[in-house]
């Protein structure tokens, strides 16, 4: 998949900007504020139909006028194109999507058929945060090659919030009836097992692919490590054992789920061990070792997508080489230089300048104050 | 904007309450009653009063009914030894338009939902327990296929087991005439997971 060019019309401080990518890497250079992360939120926008910034979509429109449209062409890996185009009305509130004219039934339908992977400062919580961002991030991985694990992980969640009112309920009642807790301990065991084992076996392929871009871009001094941490037993007896388990658990603590009033077993708990040299990366990481765990999480997300789905993503880095070594960020290129389409966002050009051969394949922007000039080799 | 006469304002505002209906469609409907002939408008609204006197719960299925018990328990066709359980009145219209069941029905009324509410004494389930008989030789439970359906069916089977009657469950799967390859994956894993030995 590539995005051939786009074209943002009063998008963020962008009144009218058009950019045609290589089919390799675009650089998006300039200082802070001048527009660079907006081309990639375009991008976003085209894909996702939404900013991969937590942001709302009336923020996108430029200062002073009435909305915004964005505009592309995006190229599958068999040759075939479609224009996207995405407009925000400010008054009406109202977001048109569409793909060669014609609106997708539901938004959600259209998300994923032109796929990207986003590296951005937003993601940082993978790597820094709490179990809830390394949750969400393996759960997207999985939805986008799954719609059964999406479906039973909504199944899941639903159930929990089932539970967690009847839980909630037993405590002001001071009671509990076992006979209505039964039928959803059982839901939450059948469904808690089918996707903790899923988890299980999909960590168990994704980390080849994460140990080899960590190392990669560490160069081979560190020895990463990625596992599942299940919240109270090992994950590794299969869906219908872990059901088993979960069920005995949940029997086990029912007292003080009561007074909790919520479901304290079960994969809404359980966590991603990112380690580096044995030790938490959460813990005891430097600034540049999370980042880098980042990058090598988002780079097998890219190549673990690309095989499963037959179609490389496009890769979108924003701030990607903040806190990083010289030899490091070199490393990155190269290595990204080999995934297909990268737009990547960069304060500082020199960067670039060992790995990256500028021509029609690799090209150069030049982003100020909402203008984007493409840097012509002499 | 309100209206010059009390009893249109009334009408609209009465036709507002209903699902799906807003004001404009309400003003339009309303002017639409004022214009036909008022033998017409009168059997309107004893439809209307009709529904609520004339319908009530069967003493039997909990279904709908005008005359206690309904059409289909008090049918010496139908097949006693069998009891389709349902969620809701709907359910019972779309099985009967397949023609192949044979069988009696119950209308629980819903399904399991804490966040709602629903727990088994919001639902029919007394009523059910109260017709198992020596009569009766299979339940098959009928609920929806979603996460209330399916805790609804595993406190129903936990239930009826003990009673020495036959449950089942109806099938989760491919609709029929969809051709395999077009069939969504989580239908599909479904379809497998429910598989019939030949």
């Amino acid at each position: 998949m590539v995005v051939a060019g786009v074209r943002l019309k009063d998008f963020r401080n962008h009144a009218d900007s058009h950019i045609e990518f290589g089919p390799g890497v675009t650089a998006l250079l300039g200082d802070n504020g001048q527009g660079k992360t907006s081309v990639l939120e375009a991008v976003s926008f085209l894909s996702l139909t939404k900013s991969f910034y937590a942001s709302a979509d009336v923020q996108a429109v430029r200062m002073g006028t009435p909305g915004f449209e964005v505009d592309g062409n995006m190229i599958n890996g068999g040759g075939s194109g479609s224009r996207v185009s995405v407009r925000y009305v400010r008054d009406a509130a109202e977001k048109r999507y569409e793909i060669n004219g014609n609106r997708p039934e539901k938004l959600s339908a259209a998300v994923g058929q032109f796929p990207v992977v986003v590296l951005s400062p937003e993601n940082s919580g993978v790597t820094g945060g709490g179990p809830g961002d390394r949750r969400k991030f393996i759960d997207l991985v999985l939805s986008q090659v799954s719609t059964t694990y999406l479906e039973v992980l909504l199944e899941y969640r639903r159930t929990v919030r089932q539970r967690n009112r009847l839980l909630l309920d037993s405590r002001l009642l001071g009671s509990i009836d076992q006979e209505k807790m039964q039928p959803w301990d059982e839901s939450l065991a059948k469904l808690g097992g089918a996707i903790t084992e899923r988890r299980h076996v999909f960590l168990h392929e994704f980390r080849e692919f994460v140990l080899d871009a960590y190392r990669s871009v560490a160069g081979g001094t560190e020895t990463p490590d990625i596992h599942y941490v299940c919240s109270v037993f090992p994950a590794d007896g299969g869906a219908q054992e872990i059901s088993r388990v979960l069920t005995e658990q949940l029997v086990r603590r029912r007292t003080e789920e009561i007074r909790r009033g919520s479901t304290l077993v079960g994969p809404h708990r359980d966590d991603i061990g990112l380690l580096l040299n044995g030790i938490p990366v959460q813990q005891y990481a430097s600034q540049g070792q999370h980042k880098t765990m980042l990058v090598a999480l988002k780079v097998a997300e890219h190549r673990y997508l690309a095989e499963q789905r037959k179609e490389q993503p496009i890769l979108l880095l924003d701030d990607v080489f903040s806190e990083l070594d010289r030899r490091r960020c070199e490393r990155i290129l190269n290595l990204i230089a080999g995934l297909g389409q990268v737009i990547v966002t960069a304060t500082d050009e020199r960067v670039f300048q060992t790995s990256i051969e500028w021509n029609d394949y690799n090209r150069r922007y030049i982003v100020d104050r909402g203008t984007c000039t493409r840097v012509r080799e002499a | 904007m309100l209206h010059t006469s009390e009893a249109l304002e009334q009408l609209i505002s009465e036709f507002t309450r209903l699902p799906g209906i807003g004001r404009k469609t309400a003003q339009r409907l309303a002017l639409f009653i004022m214009k036909r002939p008022r033998d017409e408008v009168v059997t309107m609204a004893r439809a209307l009063v009709n529904v609520k006197d004339k319908i009530r719960a069967c003493s039997i299925c909990c279904n709908i009914t005008e005359q206690d018990p309904c059409a289909i328990c008090a049918s010496p066709k139908r097949d006693r030894s069998l009891i389709c359980v349902v969620e809701e009145p709907s359910d019972v219209l779309a099985l009967e338009k397949t023609n192949e069941f044979r069988g009696l029905y119950h209308v629980l009324g819903g399904a399991l939902s804490p966040l709602d509410g629903v727990g088994p004494d919001e639902l029919k389930v007394k009523e059910l327990l109260a017709r198992i008989s020596a009569e009766v030789t299979e339940i098959i439970l009928a609920m929806n296929p979603n996460v209330e359906g399916e805790a609804t069916t595993i406190y129903l089977g936990r239930l009826l087991k003990p009673l020495g009657v036959r449950v089942s469950r109806i099938a989760r799967g491919l609709p029929v005439g969809g051709d395999l390859e077009f069939a969504d994956e989580a239908t599909l894993s479904r379809a497998l997971e429910g598989r019939i030995t030949l």
